[in-house]
């Protein structure tokens, strides 16, 4: 699940991190990966189920399986 | 947002920070107010997960605790201050379980000192050690059995107080054979007697000396019998009270008033229970040489018979 507020977005029930970069944050959910594209980003917290990430987000883009 | 001010652990480690991130979440780590800062990564957990960051992250660094909690565990190694809180603790509990003041608290001054006594007498002396108010209570009852009635002991903070009621004995009556006599000349107003033979009667006028209240009783037979005397005889007293004082700047009628109290003050010295003043009329008040004078006529209604 995913909620934003402003320049905060928190993800809920993900798998893993896949890529972390100040520009680009690939997040490997259950059924899909989970690009955010944007600039300053970077993880504020990390939970067992929740990740809290802050930054200006400008692209979120979901890559789903065939 | 967890409250850094309550306690945060404080770490660092040099690592990439997806695998970082990822081995974070396999150890089920939690993470606070994560900064990369030239290739280090900084963040905040609970101090609760030391050991898991320690086996997950072999080179993590601790820096720092933030907090109340930091504060205690820097005071917790010094051993100097250790020491000063214990001492401190260990001085609260002795004082709090002392005693440095007992207060008594009755009506009568004797019986209070016989208490204050008998405490002393029983080893209660202060400061003394916190003991069972209920022995301490049994044993003054049973030292002071003919003077108390009742006795309550109560623990106010670091003081007992000692309330308790003394006892009353009833009072023997005495009578004696001593006859009524007159102590002033007076006009006989009524008789306040209980025992004894009245030889003068209401509105007879008696001199100083007089016998009011004889201790004879004469029978049919002319034999004298000897009776017991008590009891009070009221009677109309006649004064003149002359009382001077300094003249002032002050209004007549204030020194006027002053003066007045003076002689009501003068003719009420010798005063027993129940006499009282019955007329007052002023004859004089003048000023004579830098003085005024007053001079009052007072009609008192006196036990003549008491000293």
């Amino acid at each position: 699940m995913l909620s934003m507020d402003k320049n905060q977005m928190s993800i809920t029930q993900y798998n893993q991190l896949l890529k972390v970069e100040n520009d680009c944050i690939v997040i490997q959910m259950q059924d899909f990966n989970l690009t955010i594209n944007g600039s300053c980003l970077h993880i504020d917290a990390l939970e067992k189920e929740e990740l809290l990430l802050e930054g200006k987000i400008q692209q979120i883009t979901f890559f789903y399986d065939k | 947002m967890i409250n850094k001010h309550i306690g945060l652990d404080y770490w660092k480690v040099n690592m990439e920070v997806t695998t970082f991130l990822n081995q974070c979440k396999q150890f089920e780590i939690e993470l606070y107010d994560i900064n990369i800062k030239h290739n280090s990564i900084y963040f905040y957990t609970h101090i609760w997960q030391r050991k898991k960051i320690i086996r997950a992250i072999s080179n993590a660094k601790f820096i720092c605790t933030t907090g109340m909690l930091g504060y205690l565990f820097k005071d917790f190694k010094r051993p100097c201050r250790l020491l000063c809180i214990c001492i401190s603790i260990l001085i609260w509990l002795i004082l709090s379980s002392m005693v440095f003041d007992i207060e008594v608290f009755g009506e009568d001054k004797e019986v209070k000192k016989s208490i204050e006594l008998a405490l002393k007498e029983l080893g209660y002396q202060l400061p003394l050690y916190k003991n069972d108010t209920n022995l301490m209570k049994q044993q003054l009852k049973k030292k002071l059995d003919n003077k108390i009635t009742w006795l309550e002991i109560e623990k106010q903070g670091s003081k007992y107080k000692i309330t308790y009621t003394p006892k009353e004995d009833v009072k023997k009556q005495s009578l004696y054979h001593n006859e009524l006599i007159a102590k002033k000349d007076a006009l006989i107003q009524r008789f306040d007697v209980q025992h004894g033979n009245k030889i003068r009667s209401v509105n007879e006028f008696v001199h100083k000396g007089d016998v009011l209240v004889s201790n004879v009783l004469e029978d049919s037979f002319q034999k004298n019998h000897e009776l017991f005397v008590k009891g009070r005889v009221f009677g109309y007293v006649w004064k003149d009270i002359t009382i001077t004082m300094k003249d002032s700047k002050l209004p007549n009628s204030i020194k006027f008033y002053e003066l007045l109290m003076s002689a009501r003050n003068e003719i009420s010295k010798d005063f027993h229970k129940d006499d009282c003043i019955k007329e007052e009329n002023i004859l004089q008040f003048s000023k004579d040489m830098g003085k005024i004078k007053m001079i009052v006529h007072y009609k008192l209604l006196q036990d003549i018979t008491s000293n």
